[in-house]
């Protein structure tokens, strides 16, 4: 009887960890305001077999060098889109497979600004512990004349076993939001290519400093080699740079 | 360059039957905007924690579940996790003690998590990453878990709430 008491419970247990309880979808997650755009349009979407109550606000954000996201009140850093950015309608409860549409406005600046709207859910009079979730569109009033300006200020490579770890680190110099995207390029001596690694676009907020480790297969045969970042900004020009590093023999001493 | 040439030898198949009747051809254009998206979904919406003797004896409360963190995208993104307030809210029990009130400073680091079989570490408002840099894709967990510390001579009888947020965005 107590084994299944002890097993009902764990069955219970294990239901209740199963399906998501919660999940839904949100579009567009990235909204520039530029060329005079003032209003756009955020699509939410229950995906879960429930009902949810969602409430929509604004907030801030920023983005460090690793890429990891803080979360403030709105008004809270320097470039907020404080007064400027707004959301409606501020909550919604969406049946199975319903979506809503929100429109998000910014109002024209002075200066370019960037902040987040955020949808989510959760059991919002819940007692205890709840678990909330939310996804946040990030939303930047980018004013008139707002340069693009970026540069690669470091590049390292390091091999080790089959895999050449490349650091990227990229200085936004300029007052556009950017998105650089591109390539590693693993290069003979000769110039010549022997491998290319995509890089996936990433946000370089400005005045901001990203720093990217990636991790590509290391070229099969021992030598000298270069690791070739090349990122495209959304400007004219490319940005790039590179760093040596050698792969050793087998048996013999890793080294860079 | 692949795009063009792809859009040059659709054009020409579909601009083939027009070369037999050279009065009726036409021209299609196929134009598709994908915007960015992201989905989210956790498989636990509450967690219970029960103040027994055996949690006080072991200085915590497992939660009564974990939670599995789904999430999708086309673009990188990452997903972190914070409290909602730096204390949990308490409410006293019924009838309500004069000695013994609920306690009103119970910090949410009380509250730890743990990714996989990382670390235990206590949650706060500051937003602490559990998925860093997601390629574009679908993807399940990481599996978190949940602990509340619990001690004798502070915690007192009382029901307390904190809230855990689950936050996602594009890279």
């Amino acid at each position: 009887m107590l084994r299944s008491a002890t097993l009902a419970a764990a069955l219970v247990g294990a239901l209740l960890a199963g399906p998501a309880a919660a999940q839904f979808s949100v579009t567009p997650v990235l909204l520039p305001f530029e060329g005079g755009a003032t209003a756009a349009t955020v699509t939410v979407r229950n995906e879960a077999d429930r009902a949810l109550s969602f409430r929509f606000y604004t907030g801030d954000f920023e983005q460090d060098e690793a890429g990891q996201h803080d979360y403030f009140e709105l008004g809270t850093h320097r470039a907020s889109c404080a007064d400027r950015l707004a959301v409606v309608p501020d909550g919604a409860t969406l049946a199975p497979g319903e979506r809503r549409e929100l429109t998000v406005t910014m109002a024209p600046g002075a200066a370019t600004c960037w902040s987040g709207v955020f949808v989510e859910t959760r059991e919002w009079d819940a007692a205890g512990v709840s678990v909330g979730q939310r996804v946040m569109v990030k939303a930047y009033g980018v004013v008139d004349g707002a340069v693009g300006d970026a540069s690669v200020v470091a590049v390292e490579a390091t091999a080790s076993g089959d895999t050449v770890t490349v650091g990227v680190t990229v200085d936004n110099h300029g007052t556009r939001p950017l998105r650089p995207q591109g390539v590693v390029e693993v290069r003979a001596l000769d110039g010549s290519t022997v491998s290319s690694h995509a890089v996936e676009p990433f946000s370089l907020l400005p005045g901001h400093r990203r720093r990217l480790s990636l991790e590509v297969p290391a070229p099969a045969t021992p030598g000298r080699y270069l690791a070739v970042p090349i990122l495209d900004i959304g400007t004219d020009d490319l940005i790039g740079g590179q760093a040596g590093f050698r792969v050793p023999a087998p048996g013999a001493d890793e080294g860079g | 360059m692949l795009k063009s040439l792809a859009l040059a030898a659709f054009a020409l198949v579909l601009a083939a039957p027009a070369m037999a009747q050279p009065n009726t051809s036409a021209s299609v254009t196929a134009t598709l905007t994908i915007p960015t998206i992201l989905h989210i979904g956790v498989s636990s919406s509450a967690v219970a924690f029960t103040g027994n003797y055996a949690a006080y004896e072991s200085g915590y409360a497992s939660g009564s579940a974990t939670t599995t963190v789904g999430h999708r995208g086309n673009v990188r993104h990452s997903v972190s996790l914070a409290s909602t307030a730096a204390t949990f809210t308490a409410t006293n029990p019924t009838p309500t003690s004069t000695t013994d009130p609920a306690r009103t400073n119970k910090p949410a680091s009380d509250l730890t998590y743990q990714v996989g079989s990382g670390a235990w570490t206590g949650v706060s408002t500051t937003a602490a990453t559990v998925v860093s840099g997601a390629s574009r894709g679908s993807h399940t967990g990481p599996t978190v878990g949940y602990r509340v510390a619990l001690a004798y001579a502070q915690d007192t009888p009382g029901t307390y709430t904190l809230g855990l947020t689950y936050t996602i965005a594009a890279d």
